[in-house]
């Protein structure tokens, strides 16, 4: 089964958003709700009206695995936005599940 | 629009072949922040829509990346005071990560902005005459040039005069703020061309004909991207005063002709393609003449008030050798293998240009922090007139140092990280952010060129090695010039993996090529084994004084694709 979590962008200072449970935006890809293929139409439903309500920008699915250590998302871009830039581990948002070095 | 007559007299000068804004400049740039400010408060009170927000923002240079807003600050022609490299030091202690990124535009960026902050970051900007203005959109960007203007010994014509004056007629130019897609030019002076004209919408080499009267050699349609050209000449000799009246009329006839229905096909570059180079010379003739006359002839008399702008510092009447110089180098080698790569000849018998490569091994190419920012301006002060240089090749310059003070400089440049002796070789490395930054990329090229760094970390072997650019991008876009790089290195998406074509042969100096593709694309892992393969069979087969660029051109690629997919398998 394919499992996906709601990202986007705080719109005051551009840090990057998951959709956590309850609808809560967090900060960290760990604390993001995974959805189904159909759980997640409510969720980018969700995260529209936060785009009008000016909270966030740029909404969209990011597919993702389980991994050991939690969520891992498949595309190395999407790794990158969710661990930080692997060239500065001082500025990782959490240690990456495998791979990148981050 | 008066387009000559727009371009003003400067104010007073403070530091050496500066431009200062006069009043009129400050009044305007400070009206802009303002706007800006206003722009943004109605964007976070939610009376403007990102739809509406986002064509403002980029007006301002303020990017959406992959983590965060990224700014984009100008830095005309790459040249600019201590004061400003400053005031850029301080926007990165207090409203970034304490760095920067120096850009192949001759620009910074910063990677971490709120856009909260942006319009204080303008204001602070500004009050140093500096801004974002025109570094991004569909209109002509940051005129850039070679960072060795008015310092080269080999220069004929100083270019910052007509990129100064190019700067002034294309900001905010009503005809030309929403063109078909970005346009950039560029310029140089010199016969050894350090500008990349040929890769640039107009190129434009100054020259010096009878009786000392300047005129331009004029290409257009030169660009990278996802169908790289070279530019074709389209003027010979156009005449000082005509400047303006043709580059008007080119920009006129691609306003026009130029395509809207397709992104990928609406620089110029495909213009000329698609038209040939003779019927876009016919339709930018017929419009220069139209258009030809006072309003469009460029007043020598302001020309030369510029020109007096970038007058020559108030050097020291000097011996051509330094005897501390010659000292120092056969006291200390690594001093001596640095002056051997970071010194250009300077017109001044006694002087030096000096590059301050911003590739320490194994570092971030172009990043400079608050701290190294600050130290550079320091220096620039005490050696350098109060002058920097932003290079495209991304790294920093004191363009007036003398001879007997180079040993000083690089006991202070060491200090802080900046003495690395590889400028123009294997190590002096471009990259674009990349993946790791960039919302377009497609794969990272930043710790692919630290990889590549580390792998030649002893600068004997590159020196050894010689002369050679590698330049990298991790996506079509081209921003890290992978075509014209002796090697040049393309990040591809392959089924969300990254993957990288290798080309060879590349160059963007006045003896322009186009890399050609060695072979299939290879893996992340595999790249620095491949760079190691190409600079292996190059030292095997090179001649005598062979440059890489002569060996390829001599050899075929052939060879060094057997060398790779040996290397690769």
């Amino acid at each position: 089964m394919k499992l996906f979590v709601v990202t986007a962008t705080n719109l005051r200072d551009g840090a990057i958003r998951w959709l956590g449970a309850g609808n809560i935006w967090q900060p960290l890809l760990a604390n993001a709700q995974p959805f189904d293929a159909a759980g997640i139409v409510p969720a980018l439903a969700f995260g529209a009206a936060e785009i009008s309500a000016q909270r966030v920008i740029g909404v969209y699915q990011v597919e993702v695995r389980r991994a050991p250590d939690g969520l891992d998302p498949l595309s190395t871009r999407e790794r990158i936005r969710a661990f930080g830039p692997t060239v500065h581990p001082e500025f990782s948002y959490a240690p990456a599940t495998s791979g990148l070095g981050v | 629009m008066d387009t000559a007559t727009q371009i003003r007299t400067p104010s007073a000068a403070a530091e050496a072949g500066i431009y200062h804004y006069d009043a009129l400049d400050h009044a305007f740039i400070t009206r802009r922040v303002e706007a800006f400010r206003e722009q943004v408060q109605r964007r976070l009170s939610g009376a403007l829509s990102e739809d509406e927000f986002k064509p403002l923002r980029l007006m301002n240079g303020l990017y959406l990346q992959l983590h965060a807003y990224m700014l984009r600050i100008a830095i005309p022609y790459g040249t600019l005071s201590s004061k400003q490299m400053r005031a850029l030091a301080h926007v990165a202690r207090k409203y970034d990560r304490g760095y920067g990124h120096f850009t192949t535009r001759q620009n910074i960026q910063y990677n971490w902005i709120k856009l909260e902050d942006a319009p204080a970051i303008l204001a602070d900007l500004a009050s140093v005459g500096m801004h974002a203005i025109q570094t991004s959109g569909n209109c002509i960007r940051n005129v850039t040039t070679d960072q060795f203007a008015g310092a080269a010994a080999d220069e004929i014509v100083d270019p910052r005069v007509y990129a100064e004056i190019l700067r002034q007629w294309s900001t905010l130019h009503p005809e030309f703020s929403f063109l078909p897609r970005k346009f950039k030019i560029a310029i140089t002076g010199s016969g050894h061309d350090r500008a990349a004209i040929a890769v640039h919408d107009i190129g434009i080499r100054a020259r010096s004909g009878p009786g000392g009267a300047v005129g331009f050699e004029i290409f257009v349609g030169g660009g990278l991207g996802r169908s790289p050209f070279l530019g074709r000449r389209l003027a010979d000799w156009v005449p000082e005063a005509d400047l303006l009246g043709w580059l008007e009329a080119v920009l006129r006839v691609y306003n026009q002709y130029g395509r809207r229905d397709n992104i990928y096909k609406a620089r110029i570059k495909i213009l000329v393609h698609e038209v040939g180079i003779d019927r876009l010379r016919e339709q930018v003739e017929e419009e220069f003449a139209r258009i030809r006359g006072p309003k469009y002839r460029l007043d020598p008399e302001i020309v030369e008030t510029i020109r007096r702008h970038f007058a020559p510092p108030a050097f020291a009447a000097l011996p051509a050798v330094s005897p501390a110089l010659e000292q120092a180098r056969a006291g200390d080698p690594a001093f001596a293998r640095w002056t051997r790569s970071n010194l250009t000849p300077h017109r001044q018998p006694g002087y030096a240009a000096v590059t301050i490569s911003l590739k320490p091994t194994g570092g971030i190419p172009g990043d400079a922090t608050s701290e190294q920012m600050e130290a550079v301006a320091a220096l620039a002060d005490r050696y350098s007139f109060g002058e920097i240089r932003v290079s495209h090749e991304q790294n920093l310059v004191l363009a007036h140092v003398r001879q007997d003070d180079l040993p000083a400089l690089w006991r202070e440049l060491g200090r802080h990280g900046l003495d690395a002796a590889n400028a123009g070789l294997v190590g002096d490395i471009i990259s674009c952010p990349g993946l790791d930054y960039c919302a377009l990329a497609n794969a990272r090229s930043i710790p692919l060129a630290q990889d590549i760094s580390r792998r030649f970390a002893d600068l004997d072997l590159q020196h050894r090695i010689g002369p050679l650019k590698i330049k990298m991008s991790g996506c079509i876009n081209a921003c890290g010039h992978h075509h014209v790089g002796d090697i040049g290195i393309l990040g591809v998406d392959k089924h969300g993996v990254e993957t990288y074509q290798i080309t060879i042969g590349g160059t963007a100096t006045e003896e322009a090529a186009l890399g050609q593709v060695v072979g299939p694309a290879v893996g992340y892992d595999q790249v620095a084994d491949v760079v190691e393969a190409l600079v292996a069979l190059y030292l095997e087969r090179r001649g005598e004084g062979e440059s890489f660029l002569q060996t390829v051109a001599r050899i075929g690629v052939r060879p060094f694709k057997e060398k790779v997919y040996g290397a690769a398998a």
